[in-house]
């Protein structure tokens, strides 16, 4: 198919032709085009259908406030819903379907829903759909849930990558028209930092898509030369297809740069699209100013837009709207889109002006004090209907152009909440005066609504904000521009009109205003909540302004009083993947790895995530196809023999200074303060509430030196808490502190024959026996000819232990060497599911159990706190509510059947008793089944706990049907007395 | 937010963590006659403002340094920053 | 000499080294590490002893030392110290007694990968990766942030080259963002 609605001229490049295909039909446009531009040039106006009413839809605008040309682009997993035709780059082979219509555009089904409207009104589905109830259900809800919705999503992972970047400035300029570009030119003369960002694919904003001339220039040649000038400044950085979404505290910004959505595929490594933290000293705003509608019966045809739009699709993209158009506004702006398409051969039907004065000309009728009253063409328009002094008129159009004035850009002055305020000579609200610190607003934006104010205003702004940042900047001479006249009499529907829209794409019309208006939905957050006008994809660009300004007349106020609902981020449409950024699938956070990882992999391990890191689950064996089978190997050979596990992920921090002890005494709830040189105590931590926080060891290498561990967990939380105790809650107290967690590679070593396998290791002069490294010792030692080392003799899983620590490049080579020397005694590796039978067997309490509610206490270690000194949490914990006689204590389950589990996460209630919160008796926190003893077992919290053993209780779990006996024992399984700790 | 480190200068309030209000550097005497009742006030009374509220921030991502933050909680301008150690001292937490 | 091998934080038995794209991302893998951190009253004393070992003024806020010992500023009265690693294998012991007491210093060595990216224009790529204002940034500089959720601390050697210093355990993670960051800066 042939454009036959091209004109000459226009910034497309004809010698670049492009093919592209519409809801299966192949067309052609040019570099340069957009796909609306493409498709109006070869004769299509109807793109989409509405939402509510599935009325047949043409582009609205030539930009990013489009409500109605808004297409499924691309197929397969980049396919993406609701993407404005006005501002896709057209590329060779691009690929778009019109949405929301079954079976096609020309013929939608749907359309059906534009009979009911009158039961589709405003808050309809508050009034409809009500009865029978049963119907909602199976019924209205299955429909509604078909009918609803805008564009289909790809349910396809997303091909693309996504940058996240951040960038400093001294200026960040927002918009690249007349007013951005001539600040951008002030400012990067005078030395500052720029960034200058435009949403568009060519700088220029309205220079290129207006026909009077700047300097005897076009617009378009004016705009490439200052462009051209600002590239050549290295301190001016320009970014086109960016746009800035939103202004957030303290002088940051984000923008979104769509780095590779002109391209069918993006080349390797680059990204699609990049979120930018802008970090700027100040902000300068000249994001223009968008073009309103007028409402009046049937003014959403195809062939309907707004006039400045039809102008930039005649000057910037040589395209016609239709062969035959007419103009209707309350303003002289307007009628340079008649000027302009009559230049270009268009024919113009007439203007109508609301307005009883309105300037006339010779090439052209311009109807004054009338107004179109009603449209006809279905798919299409084809004739208004007007109402002149003389009467009323047909006249046979395919185009109309609607102005009903023009609203300053403001959305970012109001991110943090400023009200713009109403000016009346414009007609339209301008930025508060209440801005967002060191954010500053110039050209149309700013109310200066033609070229040369715009400019003027730019460069005044421009000089000001680059001599508060110390600089000498000149200014620059103002070009001169014919001269355009900005006056507008208010004017903003027609009386009577009741299917006269107002939000196109959510299909608001006057009738509905009128409707919350009745019900008393009258302030303008109620009216758009309950309309939904400017809550679609387009945020109510062309259509928060009039539908306002119809309610504040309805009512029976003025605009002020009436107010406005103000804006947040983002200002258009986001992918959610640009705020991702790198951060997905296996990169969503960091990997932590242990030093033994490369060997684990090898040994086929399967692995857990416990925060970042990953840890061995267990170590699967040849002929093992369940977990439980190399689990219940590792915990029985460790038990019966040796096991080797990776224990490097526990926190462990350095603490220093002479008044190390004296720290640790202050932050453990039991005594530090004489615990000697080469020795390890157990130190439990409270939270200040009482409650307990985290446990772990300190091993005290020398006077002023100890080694603090930490669970995995909690390490960064326990490190940030040791902080604050000693530079804000004792500042004086002489003690340093940092982590060492990654420094070192520790192993477990844990059996029977943990000292047989250690002392083939350990090198020879230093005397690992029972007597010399008794149960918590520690010490610095040398192993395999020489490697510094440290020896801790700690046992979590309560077998004869130790934990062996070497610089972690070693890490590797160590764990190796401990499997090997292992394999003498048939040892193996375990790893943290064998880890946590074995504390569970000896009733060891981990982050189960410290669940941020409990105290030491409850963990059976109330006589831990001490009473003789002040603590972190002591005083607290001592209060009434935590001190209960019948208080939760860590008490053992057994089941009565073997063959039963005792569910972690299962409550725990007195037979006989009620099933019910009420009668409540403690819950079970971590449970397991016991190669050991040959039956599943768990530990918990039970009332009065210590002084019920032997008690048979009953253990429910409503949600998963569980309910059966178990007989309430110590929590230490295994080895009660601690025998094997200290063989 | 920025917060203007008294050494770092200007960093984004991303690479901090939040603790709460600047009276947590009172703590009160745990082996003091009256403790229950301080610990009480000092755990759970808080002013809630909506103007300038004194709040404690830790450099996690730089420094590690704790800092005493003066921020408006309605504005989010943030008049004053002090590092906590400073402001510690000058409120006699000194040993 | 132990009898056991040590792996680059890479996890090969040599520092690794990779052109991406425009720049050159190797591990440096042969300066042992120590934080040094004064003691109560010290600060300014310590600050005269690492003068002393260094040769040169101790690096203030942001600031970063070259040469055969390195320095740079972490936190008030806390610096990180790096010294040849074949000779100062044990840095604590090589250095805990010239500060006679005044200090505490802890072994960081293994704690950290340490990457050297090396290529003409630095600061467009760290724009892709952190937050720092990369104009604060030039040769004799350091500073601490987090890129992709890893703290790191950036120490710029000279115009064209920059080394990361992050925990050792996420140099994998740290290595592909900087590798992606390195394909994308281009465009």
């Amino acid at each position: 198919m042939t454009q036959t609605r091209r004109l000459t001229g226009g910034l497309i490049d004809r010698q670049r032709p492009l093919n592209f295909e519409f809801d299966g039909r192949k067309y052609t446009g040019y570099q340069g085009d957009t796909l609306a531009s493409a498709l109006l040039a070869n004769g299509v106006q109807l793109m989409g259908r509405s939402f509510k009413y599935h009325r047949p839809r043409g582009p609205f605008s030539s930009g990013s406030e489009e409500p109605n040309a808004i297409v499924e682009l691309r197929e397969g997993a980049r396919k993406e819903p609701n993407t404005r035709a006005t501002t896709i780059e057209l590329y060779d082979e691009l690929i778009a379907t019109s949405q929301n219509r079954w079976p096609s555009l020309g013929f939608d089904m749907m359309a059906v829903n534009d009979l009911f409207s009158n039961f589709l009104t405003a808050g309809f589905y508050y009034k409809t759909f009500m009865w029978p109830a049963a119907f909602w259900e199976k019924l209205y809800e299955p429909i509604i849930r078909r009918a609803a919705g805008l564009g289909k999503a790809s349910l396809e992972p997303d091909p693309d990558c996504y940058d996240k970047g951040f960038l400093h400035c001294d200026l960040l300029i927002i918009g690249g028209g007349p007013a951005g570009l001539a600040a951008a030119l002030v400012a990067g003369r005078a030395g500052l930092d720029v960034i200058l960002a435009d949403e568009d694919f060519l700088i220029g904003g309205r220079l290129n898509q207006e026909s009077y001339s700047l300097d005897d220039q076009a617009g378009s040649v004016f705009a490439a030369l200052r462009y051209e000038e600002l590239t050549s400044l290295p301190n001016v950085r320009i970014m086109t297809r960016t746009t800035v979404i939103g202004a957030f505290d303290h002088g940051i910004y984000g923008m979104v740069e769509r780095v590779a959505d002109h391209m069918k595929v993006p080349a390797d490594g680059q990204p699609r699209q990049r979120l930018w933290r802008v970090y700027s000293q100040s902000a300068l705003l000249c994001a223009g100013a968008t073009e309103r509608s007028i409402a009046f019966e049937n003014n959403d045809r195809p062939g309907i837009m707004l006039a400045g739009a039809m102008r930039a699709f005649a000057n910037r993209w040589a395209t016609a709207v239709g062969d035959r158009i007419a103009i209707f506004a309350n303003n002289d702006d307007a009628h340079r889109t008649a000027h302009d398409l009559h230049q270009l051969g268009v024919e113009i039907a007439a203007v109508i002006d609301s307005r009883p004065e309105a300037p006339a000309n010779d090439s052209f009728e311009v109807l004054m004090a009338s107004e179109v009253v009603n449209t006809h063409g279905r798919l299409g328009l084809n004739s208004i209907d007007v109402k002149t002094p003389q009467g009323l008129r047909q006249i046979q159009v395919s185009g109309l152009g609607v102005s009903g004035g023009w609203n300053p850009n403001i959305h970012l002055t109001c991110h943090q909440r400023g009200r713009p305020k109403w000016d009346a000579g414009l007609s339209a609200f301008v930025p508060s005066v209440d801005l967002p610190k060191a954010l500053f607003v110039a050209g149309a934006a700013n109310g200066q609504m033609t070229t040369a104010a715009a400019i003027q205003d730019a460069v005044t702004t421009a000089m000001k904000i680059a001599t508060d940042c110390g600089r000498k900047p000149t200014s620059l001479a103002i070009p001169k521009t014919s001269d355009e006249s900005a006056s507008i009499t208010p004017f903003w529907y027609v009386t009577g009109t009741e299917r006269g829209w107002v939000d196109q794409q959510n299909d608001v019309t006057v009738k509905d205003i009128k409707l919350a208006h009745q019900e008393n939905f009258r302030s303008v957050e109620h009216l758009k909540r309950y309309t939904t006008l400017g809550m679609a994809t387009d945020q109510g660009k062309t259509s928060n302004v009039l539908g306002l300004a119809i309610m504040a007349h309805t009512a029976g106020q003025s605009i002020p009083d009436t107010g406005t609902t103000i804006y947040r981020p983002p200002y258009s449409p986001t992918a959610i993947g640009v705020f991702a950024g790198r951060s997905r699938d296996m990169d969503f956070r960091p990997i932590r790895k242990t030093p033994s990882h490369k060997w684990a992999e090898e040994q086929g391990a399967v692995f857990v995530e416990v925060g970042m890191w990953y840890r061995a689950q267990w170590f699967p064996q040849d002929g093992e196809t369940h977990w439980r089978q190399s689990v219940d190997r590792e915990v029985a050979t460790t038990r019966s023999s040796v096991g080797v596990c990776d224990v490097t992920t526990l926190g462990k921090i350095d603490v220093q200074g002479s008044d190390a002890a004296a720290f640790l005494n202050k932050i453990y709830c039991n005594g530090f303060a004489k615990v000697d040189v080469g020795k390890t105590r157990y130190g439990l931590m409270l939270r200040e509430d009482g409650i307990a926080m985290d446990d772990g060891t300190a091993a005290r290498l020398a006077e002023d030196h100890f080694v603090v561990t930490t669970t995995t967990a909690n390490a960064v939380g326990v490190y940030r808490h040791m902080e604050f105790a000693r530079q804000v809650l004792w500042p004086d107290l002489d003690v340093q502190l940092i982590s060492t967690t990654e420094s070192w590679a520790q192993y477990a070593v844990a059996g029977p024959h943990a000292r047989n396998l250690l002392r083939k290791i350990v090198d020879a002069e230093f005397d690992i026996s029972n007597e010399a490294f008794p149960f918590m010792a520690c010490g610095a030692i040398t192993v395999c000819g020489g490697l510094r080392a440290r020896l801790f003799r700690i046992s979590f899983s309560g077998e004869l232990a130790y934990e062996i620590a070497v610089p972690t490049r070693y890490g590797d080579a160590m764990m190796r060497a401990l499997v090997e020397a292992g394999e003498e005694f048939g040892g193996c590796a375990y790893g943290t599911e064998a880890l946590g039978v074995m504390r569970i067997e000896k009733g060891h309490a981990t982050s189960n159990e410290l669940n941020g509610t409990t105290t030491a206490l409850n963990l059976g270690m109330g006589r831990m706190v001490s009473t003789r000194k002040d603590s972190i949490g002591a005083v607290l914990s001592r209060r009434d509510g935590l001190v209960a006689d019948d208080a939760l204590k860590l008490v053992g389950f057994k089941p009565r059947r073997d063959s039963d589990s005792v569910p972690a996460g299962s409550h725990l209630m007195t037979k006989g008793s009620p099933v019910d919160a009420a009668h409540d008796q403690g819950y079970v926190t971590s449970a397991c089944y016991s190669p050991t003893l040959g039956h599943h077992i768990a530990i918990g919290f039970l009332k009065s706990g210590d002084q019920r053993l032997g008690e048979i209780i009953r253990l429910v779990s409503p949600l998963t049907n569980i309910e059966h006996d178990v007989e309430v024992v110590s929590a230490h399984f295994v080895d009660p007395e601690g025998d094997k700790l200290r063989a | 937010m920025i917060i203007n480190h008294p050494l770092l200068g200007p960093r984004d309030a991303a690479e901090f963590t939040y603790l709460g209000d600047a009276g947590l550097i009172d703590r009160p005497d745990g082996m003091a006659e009256n403790a229950l009742p301080a610990f009480i006030d000092y755990g759970y009374l808080r002013d809630n403002v909506a103007g300038n509220h004194r709040e404690l921030w830790f450099h996690e991502q730089g420094d590690r340094s704790w800092l005493v933050v003066t921020r408006h909680t309605v504005t989010h301008e943030i008049t004053n920053v002090e590092l906590a150690s400073d402001v510690a001292r000058k409120r006699g937490r000194s040993k | 000499m132990p009898n056991l091998t040590a792996l680059s934080p890479l996890g090969f038995t040599a520092p690794h080294k990779v052109v991406v794209s425009a720049y050159t991302i190797s591990e440096v893998t042969d300066r042992a590490m120590a934080s040094i951190t004064a003691r109560k009253g010290s600060a300014s004393a310590v600050k005269t002893i690492l003068t002393k070992i260094l040769n040169q003024s101790a690096p203030e806020v942001g600031g970063y030392c070259a040469g055969e010992v390195e320095a740079f500023w972490t936190g008030q009265g806390q610096w990180m110290l790096t010294a040849p690693f074949d000779d100062h294998e044990d840095i604590v012991a090589s250095f805990v007694g010239i500060f006679k007491g005044k200090a505490s210093l802890t072994e960081q060595t293994d704690g950290w990968c340490r990457f050297a990216i090396a290529g003409q224009d630095i600061d467009r790529l760290c724009s892709l990766l952190c937050n720092i204002d990369m104009r604060t940034l030039m040769a004799g500089k350091a500073n601490r942030t987090s890129i992709e959720h890893i703290g790191c601390f950036l120490v710029r050697i000279a115009d064209e080259c920059l080394h990361i210093i992050a925990p050792r355990s996420s140099a994998g993670s740290l290595y592909h963002a900087i590798s992606a960051a390195a394909k994308s800066v281009r465009f």
